[in-house]
């Protein structure tokens, strides 16, 4: 009996001890479930953050005390008053600790390269590609270099303050969820993660790789096809956004032009063959289709959706594009509008505040992490930004030779490459180790059988871009943004800006590397010769003030005129945007219609200009063989017969013509390509140059075939190599034609009149950390890729992240909007309550009435601050 | 007074009910087992049917509680189950909430077992 009793306690003894087991380890790189389904402290006990509503009282930090007024309100906007400038950016730190604590540790943790120790090896080539931009060198850099005593260090300081305010206090109440999950829990906030943040987004709004697939051009076409695929000027039309005539003196100078061959292959190193050459340009283009999260979030995703639920944590920035202008009323009342296209996610990569202090009154969109307001308003000025998109990463390929191994040959000697020795901590496998090697002229991206490329950005050097918009927050005048300006040196953007005297301007400050010799667009010889000199100084840099025009438009189209004397890059936005802008504010300048209405009906239009280039030619090619077509193709060519251009939801001819222009833009240039030999490991299918997908549609490919089919029709590239056959604009337009209304009627049934735009064509707010089902939508959407209301690819995640239109005649009436909220806990009101408006083309009064006083400081005379008598 | 064996096993049944609450509020869910090995031992039941239902039963509730206190719990497990792969649904807060409750069921209840069979070797 007492046998049996022992054999059973043993049994339970086990069966327990191997239940504990189970809930105490970990699982994949989710910490164990004893953990995660904790009643007490696990998910089950979050509840959201503080909803709409306003609160005071007094902050003490450091024996300083601040009275301090907080308002959330339902447009996405956190109001902080205070008496005490610290204290309106200690909470700032806190609040958006409070609202946004997982996104703000992912960025900073994604753009250090130590994601993969919250998310498990899945995301190591990230974290690798993080490291070799530098990023922990280059923001340890900026803070030893920052300023004690001045004013961008206080908000910092205090800024990260607050932030660390809230962590110590955080309870498991108000843990993130998906910190739980993963077992993370937040170390304390430094300067530094704010500058990798500042890092992250500098990189998104200039990196880039197409050197690497232009070189590939360069090595496998011809000459001939190099110049006809790739002019280094864009064919018309284009409104290059600081023309001669609006400028004429930054272009008054030499520059570097007169020494560059923009079409010729580059020197390769002694004894490197070219297919050596090419294999190592693969083995680049790998390593950011492996490691950069914007290729990530757009390829990687989309074929393998949901196989790992951690694999596709934190959504890749990306910015498509983006438009601003700015435009004087009859009565010289300075309008400016703006809206940023990056990736549309909830959380958004915004969250709206307005900051009121001693001789301030900022409101506008910041990013989690950074101190301030980064696009906005104050009392005095307004500003907005586009991407500028100079090329401002050059790659080049190093001279080796076994006979001097670990060493490259630069200006005559041989030099030994720098190692920096890096550890990666990965969850589940420990420490890996992962060296960062460095030339003079760049960072090592690729190594193929001592084929070594290396990458130069000037994001690579320390720079301040923060404090630009700390100075825009307080700027009273021209004089005070020009001094934020100045510290904008990486990612340039176009700054548009007014002022409430009348002054209106768009500038494009920041450091143009500048070269003396060879072909910038591909991958240059690295011995030293092709090195940048210097940068392009800043009285030539791009800019207008107050042109006779009365309106400055931009829209990431080329910067400057054909007879621009210096080198700026040439891959820019086809422009199609900006045509239709300045389309439009031509239009309305001309009505003296420049007013609120018809600025927000400029950023809500959805006009494709390029069916002012193509539609025409299409059916004239249709009308002139219509007894060659289907009943369904006359059907189709009579929707587009019919049609305005507008990308409606409701359109059946906007879906049948965006189809079209992606299989006549295929059907040309996809036999040339693969004639050429142009395989995925180029970059087919990737890079704008190669046909990349719909999404970064907008390279030059477009601008050539519109040019073809309007003068050239009969020109050579509309033959098929591949087959031999001889064709023209006509056939290829016809045959593109006739596929796509195949493939619709496949899709969308054989009536072509119930083809709308909305059924093919959604938005959707990703969700911000690749939860899937987190997302918001989709939503039937109107716009393309083209349209000044963007909505990038048929399932589109990128567009206006922030819509704003400022008159600064009366800038207390601005209005705004962006998607999403202010909170990231999808549970919260706050995640989701500004999406409708969004949508539907709507926008809040960003300083709305109604709210305490406090938040009308330096706008209404009477208005004081929290605890001013006065 | 010696209390019949009825009233024991709802006394510590009760017992087991309050400090399971208390250790699953306060974090210390997994404790439930250390808890049960008393009960289980306490209770010295005929049945070891009997000691499993007095301590793994109050766990199962007291964690239910705990958790249904907060009203946003299954939202929370909602959530949870949208990162970790499960649907994103009632069901999926669901399936996590059985998987809780069974795990602090057989928590409490094997260790409830683990002290009824002590006692019966130290009666013996």
């Amino acid at each position: 009996m007492t046998k049996f009793i022992y054999v059973k306690l043993g049994l339970v003894t086990v069966g327990l001890l191997l239940v504990i087991a189970l809930v105490s380890v970990p699982i994949s790189v989710m910490v164990p479930l004893g953990q995660v389904l904790n009643p007490g402290t696990g998910v089950w006990v979050n509840v959201p953050p503080p909803g709409v509503g306003c609160h005071s009282g007094v902050l003490t930090v450091n024996d300083s005390s601040a009275a301090i007024v907080v308002c959330v309100t339902p447009d996405g906007f956190v109001r902080i008053a205070s008496n005490e400038t610290w204290a309106v950016f200690y909470e700032q730190g806190y609040l958006t600790a409070e609202y946004r604590l997982a996104q703000m540790y992912f960025m900073a943790m994604m753009t250090m390269g130590n994601l993969s120790s919250i998310v498990g090896p899945s995301v190591l080539p990230s974290d690798e590609f993080f490291r070799v931009l530098l990023t922990l060198q280059v923001t340890q850099e900026i803070v030893n270099s920052l300023n004690k005593s001045s004013f961008v260090y206080e908000a910092l300081y205090y800024y990260t303050l607050g932030v660390n305010a809230y962590i110590s206090t955080l309870s498991p109440r108000r843990m993130p969820i998906v910190f739980k999950v993963l077992g993370f829990k937040p170390r304390q906030w430094t300067i530094e993660d704010t500058f990798a943040i500042q890092q992250l987004l500098t990189w998104s709004l200039s990196g880039t790789a197409d050197p690497l697939p232009f070189t590939i051009a360069l090595l496998k076409m011809p000459p001939e096809a190099v110049y006809a695929f790739y002019p280094a000027y864009p064919p018309p039309p284009q409104y290059p956004i600081y023309p001669i005539e609006w400028n004429p003196s930054i272009y008054n100078t030499t520059g570097n032009m007169k020494y560059l061959n923009l079409y010729s292959l580059n020197p390769l190193p002694p004894g490197v063959s070219k297919q050596e050459f090419i294999s190592a340009i693969d083995e680049a283009i790998r390593f950011y289709l492996e490691g950069d999260t914007s290729f990530r979030n757009s390829i990687v995703s989309k074929i393998i959706p949901g196989i790992n639920p951690f694999e596709h944590y934190v959504i890749g920035l990306s910015d498509e594009g983006s438009n601003n202008w700015v435009a004087l009323s009859p009565n010289g009342e300075a309008f400016l509008a703006n809206d940023p296209h990056l990736t549309t996610t909830v959380p958004s990569i915004w969250i709206g505040f307005q900051l009121v202090g001693p001789g301030m009154n900022v409101v506008g969109v910041d990013f989690p992490g950074v101190p301030g307001v980064i696009l906005g308003h104050n009392p005095y000025i307004a500003w907005g930004a586009t991407d500028a998109e100079p090329q401002v990463v050059y790659y080049y390929v190093e001279v080796t030779s076994p006979e001097h191994p670990g060493e490259y040959y630069y200006d005559g000697s041989w030099i030994p490459f720098k190692v920096i020795h890096e550890e990666i901590y990965v969850k589940g496998v420990g420490y890996v180790p992962f060296n960062v090697v460095l030339a003079r002229n760049g960072v090592v991206i690729a190594n193929y059988s001592d084929v070594v490329i290396v990458m130069n950005w000037t994001g690579l050097y320390p720079t301040d871009e923060g404090a630009t918009f700390l100075y825009f927050d307080i700027a009273q005048n021209l004089s005070g943004f020009l001094k934020g300006l100045s510290y904008f040196e990486v990612g340039i953007q176009n700054f548009a800006y007014a002022d409430r005297y009348g002054n209106i301007g768009i500038f494009a400050w920041g450091l143009y590397p500048i070269v003396n010799g060879g072909n910038p667009r591909a991958v240059l010889l690295g011995n030293g010769s092709y090195d940048w000199v210097g940068f392009i100084p800043r009285q030539y840099q791009p800019y207008i003030l107050n042109p006779p025009s009365h309106f400055a438009l931009s829209a990431n189209e080329i910067i400057v005129s054909p007879n621009y004397p210096y080198y700026v890059g040439w891959v820019f936005e086809s422009g199609f945007r900006s045509d239709e802008i300045y389309t439009l504010l031509s239009e309305y300048e001309a009505q003296g219609n420049i007013t609120y209405q018809s600025m927000e009906t400029i950023q809500l239009n959805v006009h494709d200009y390029t069916t002012n280039l193509f539609l025409k030619p299409l059916l004239n090619a249709l009308s002139t063989h219509l007894n060659q077509l289907t009943q369904t193709e006359v059907e189709a060519y009579e929707l587009l017969e019919n049609w305005d251009g507008d990308f409606t939801v409701d359109s059946p001819a906007a879906t049948i013509y965006y189809f079209w222009l992606l299989n006549y833009l295929n059907d040309t240039f996809l036999p040339w390509f693969e004639y050429y030999n142009i395989t995925p490991a180029d970059g087919l299918g990737q890079f704008s140059l190669f046909l990349g997908s719909d999404t970064v549609f907008h390279g030059s490919l477009i601008l050539d075939l519109a040019n073809w089919t309007n003068n050239y029709p009969n020109i050579q590239w509309f033959n098929n190599p591949l087959t031999g056959q001889r064709r023209n604009a006509t056939m290829v337009m016809l045959l593109a034609f006739n596929q796509t209304i195949t493939e619709l009627t496949h899709e969308l049934g054989p009536n072509p009149s119930t083809w709308y735009w909305g059924r093919v064509h959604k938005r959707i707010l990703t969700s911000f950390f690749g939860i899937n089902p987190l997302s918001i939508g989709p939503f039937p959407a109107p716009g393309d890729g083209n349209t000044i209301n963007a909505a990038y690819g048929l399932l589109s995640n990128e567009g206006p992240s922030w819509r704003m239109v400022v008159d600064m005649a009366e800038p207390l009436s601005a209005v705004g909007v962006y998607p999403g909220g202010v909170s990231e806990y999808s549970l919260s009101p706050l995640y989701n309550d500004t999406t409708a408006y969004w949508l539907n083309g709507q926008y809040y009064t960003l300083i709305p009435p109604g709210l305490p006083q406090y938040f009308y400081y330096l706008y209404t005379p009477n208005a004081t601050l929290p605890g001013d008598s006065s | 007074m010696r209390l019949s064996e009825r009233t024991w096993f709802w006394v510590l049944f009760v017992i087991n009910l309050v400090i399971s609450l208390i250790l699953s509020i306060t974090g210390y869910w997994l404790l439930i087992a250390v808890l049960g090995i008393v009960i289980g031992y306490l209770l010295n039941a005929r049945r070891a049917l009997n000691a499993f239902a007095a301590t793994g039963v109050p766990a199962l509730i007291a964690v239910l509680i705990a958790i249904l206190m907060n009203p946003y719990a299954l939202d929370n497990g909602e959530i949870t189950a949208a990162i970790i792969g499960l649907p994103y649904n009632v069901t999926g807060a669901v399936i996590l909430l059985i998987v809780t409750v069974l795990i602090a069921m057989a928590v409490g209840g094997l260790g409830g077992l683990v002290g009824h069979y002590v006692r019966k070797l130290v009666t013996k």
